[in-house]
């Protein structure tokens, strides 16, 4: 696989603080790359010194093959980006915006190409509108056609889902996806939620204080084999002591007023009806990976 | 650069703040012009107090269009690099506010060239702020007051003197004079913008700016001859009104003005070349530290 981007002992210290941390993982051409991590965890900030916003401490960013401190200019015009909240020129139209962006992109600005970009991302028919009466997710969609606009080979999107209805979301999951599988664009998408990523992506890394903790495929990391059942009765004692004298018996963790098991999320249904069987009267059974348990446990510890 | 250059035209056009400016312009010039033709007799009178004894002086001929400007100028090129200050102050810091500043640094754009392509925009609004100063305080104050030979009041160390100046040598002096101050008023510009550098909202640079202009102003109008001596010399604000030089015309050995002529080029000369360091100072720091910049906004 072709490497696009190569992040080698990337680190970012303010004063005392290590925001990113010796960091280093790769993305392939054609991947939809999840950017995993709590609030604070440094995706951001990585984020920003791929795109030169921010300078490393140490460490070195290679795209496409090259140094990006040595080929900003040549590079970032074969990125689009958007950083958190795609704020644009309030006092200009999604047509103004559009067209002022893809000119900073040295793009051959025609009509028919800004027409053609608002179409894409469903604000044809609201080109003439000022940006200042547009709702949250239509001004993420404006940014990610100011992203595309200049047809690029790498597309960096931090939390693009943050402050959407779930229309929204679901909105920009199919985009992401449409420039996945029908435009072979590569794509970094950075989020706090691992259903979001687990959704679009096929690699993802998952960071923490500014480290990485696991990189790696998400159907590897993402192990339905090791599937974390959280489940909570009437009677969690009873449960348990059923639950012993089980097939599942040698996986039963008491946590608190839960009880977690880690099974094969094929077998859920088994369990489910053994205990409706054994007469446990069940409140809930909530599947998780043992990746999201992994990740909250980092959570409760930070 | 060109490009970013209109992009940069473009988005200043379409904002409403930047009309404020004209406006306000207008509205006080067009005050000072109706205050003029209402009662501009008192005005002379007590402009000539201590001279008009022995100075016979035709006072409605006085006032002209071209001592209109003069005494609008000298008021207003006071009150307008708050005005630069609103545009230029603006430059970083309100991309950095807006968040549209990581959006433009994304883009195959050097920081530097963008820098200097707000400077470049700032000068540009700030030649065009003149040129609407001057259509509305020169040529609307020459089109009511109509064009007469123009008289100075000159306060020359404790003495005061009264220049005049023949109709047919004044509207070049005018032409260097607002040439003048739109180099004096980059100055501002430049200014504002390296403020901008360090802010990520607009009103910190634009009242940085305002306060630094007022509080150098008051040290450049001490007389204290330390201060005379060893700070004055340094202040940009001590050429701010650098342009009257143009109006200070050159008086022969019988005591008569000689047309065409500047008292003291050499002072005017050496103003010039103190703003100009000012601006390469200001504009060579900002680059340096807005290239170095973490955007954080």
């Amino acid at each position: 696989m072709n490497k696009i981007l190569e992040i080698n002992h990337l680190s970012k210290k303010y004063k005392d603080i290590n925001a990113v941390d010796d960091l280093s993982f790769s993305v392939n051409s054609g991947d939809v790359y999840g950017f995993l991590g709590q609030n604070g965890a440094g995706k951001s900030t990585t984020i920003r010194m791929m795109l030169t916003l921010i300078e490393p401490t140490s460490g070195d960013i290679n795209i496409f093959g090259k140094p990006l401190n040595k080929n900003r200019h040549e590079i970032l015009s074969k990125i689009g980006a958007v950083i958190e909240r795609p704020d644009l020129y309030k006092y200009l139209t999604a047509y103004e915006n559009l067209k002022l962006f893809a000119k900073m992109s040295n793009v051959n600005v025609t009509h028919k190409l800004l027409m053609d970009q608002l179409d894409m991302v469903g604000l044809a028919d609201r080109s003439k509108s000022k940006v200042k009466t547009y709702s949250q997710g239509m001004k993420q969609r404006l940014g990610i056609g100011i992203a595309l606009v200049h047809n690029p080979d790498l597309i960096i999107l931090d939390e693009p889902t943050n402050g959407l209805d779930p229309q929204g979301i679901a909105d920009i999951r199919h985009l992401i996806l449409k420039l996945s599988t029908e435009m072979g664009k590569t794509v970094v998408v950075s989020s706090h939620l691992l259903s979001e990523i687990e959704l679009i992506a096929n690699r993802m890394i998952v960071i923490h204080k500014g480290k990485k903790i696991v990189e790696g495929f998400v159907k590897d990391l993402l192990d339905p084999s090791k599937t974390l059942v959280e489940i909570e009765t009437t009677d969690n004692e009873f449960a348990k002591s059923v639950l012993k004298n089980s097939a599942f018996a040698t996986m039963v963790v008491d946590n608190n007023d839960k009880l977690h098991l880690t099974i094969n999320k094929i077998e859920i249904s088994s369990l489910i009806k053994f205990m409706v069987d054994t007469n446990v009267q069940i409140i809930a059974v909530t599947p998780r990976h043992s990746l999201e348990d992994y990740f909250l446990n980092l959570t409760k510890t930070a | 650069m060109w490009n970013l250059l209109q992009i940069e035209l473009f988005k200043i056009s379409k904002r409403p703040r930047t009309y404020i400016a004209f406006a306000a312009i207008a509205a006080i010039v067009m005050i000072f012009q109706f205050a003029f033709k209402a009662d501009g007799e008192s005005y002379m009178n007590l402009m000539m107090q201590n001279i008009q004894d022995n100075f016979e002086l035709d006072k409605s001929k006085a006032i002209n269009g071209y001592f209109m400007c003069y005494i609008i100028l000298n008021t207003l090129l006071v009150q307008v690099p708050i005005l630069v200050a609103l545009i230029a102050g603006d430059a970083i810091s309100g991309e950095a506010n807006m968040g549209t500043l990581r959006l433009l640094l994304t883009k195959p754009i050097s920081r530097t060239h963008l820098l200097l392509v707000k400077f470049f925009a700032s000068f540009i609004f700030t030649v065009v702020l003149l040129i609407w100063m001057a259509m509305i305080a020169l040529f609307l104050s020459m089109a009511i007051f109509g064009v007469d030979d123009m008289l100075i009041f000159r306060a020359k160390g404790e003495e005061s003197q009264i220049l005049q100046i023949t109709k047919d040598d004044i509207l070049w002096r005018y032409f260097a004079a607002f040439g003048y101050a739109a180099i004096a008023l980059t100055v501002i510009a430049a200014l504002s913008i390296l403020l901008s550098v360090f802010a990520e909202n607009s009103i910190g640079p634009i009242v940085a700016t305002v306060c630094i202009v007022i509080f150098f102003t008051i040290v450049s109008n001490l007389n204290v001859p330390i201060i005379d001596k060893n700070v004055k010399p340094y202040l940009f604000t001590s050429y701010l009104v650098g342009w009257k030089g143009f109006f200070y015309i050159g008086i022969n050995d019988d005591g008569q003005p000689i047309k065409g002529s500047i008292e003291n080029w050499g002072a005017i000369r050496k103003s010039l070349t103190i703003l100009f360091a000012h601006i390469a100072l200001f504009l060579g720091i900002a680059i340096a530290v807005f290239r170095k910049k973490d955007i954080l906004s």
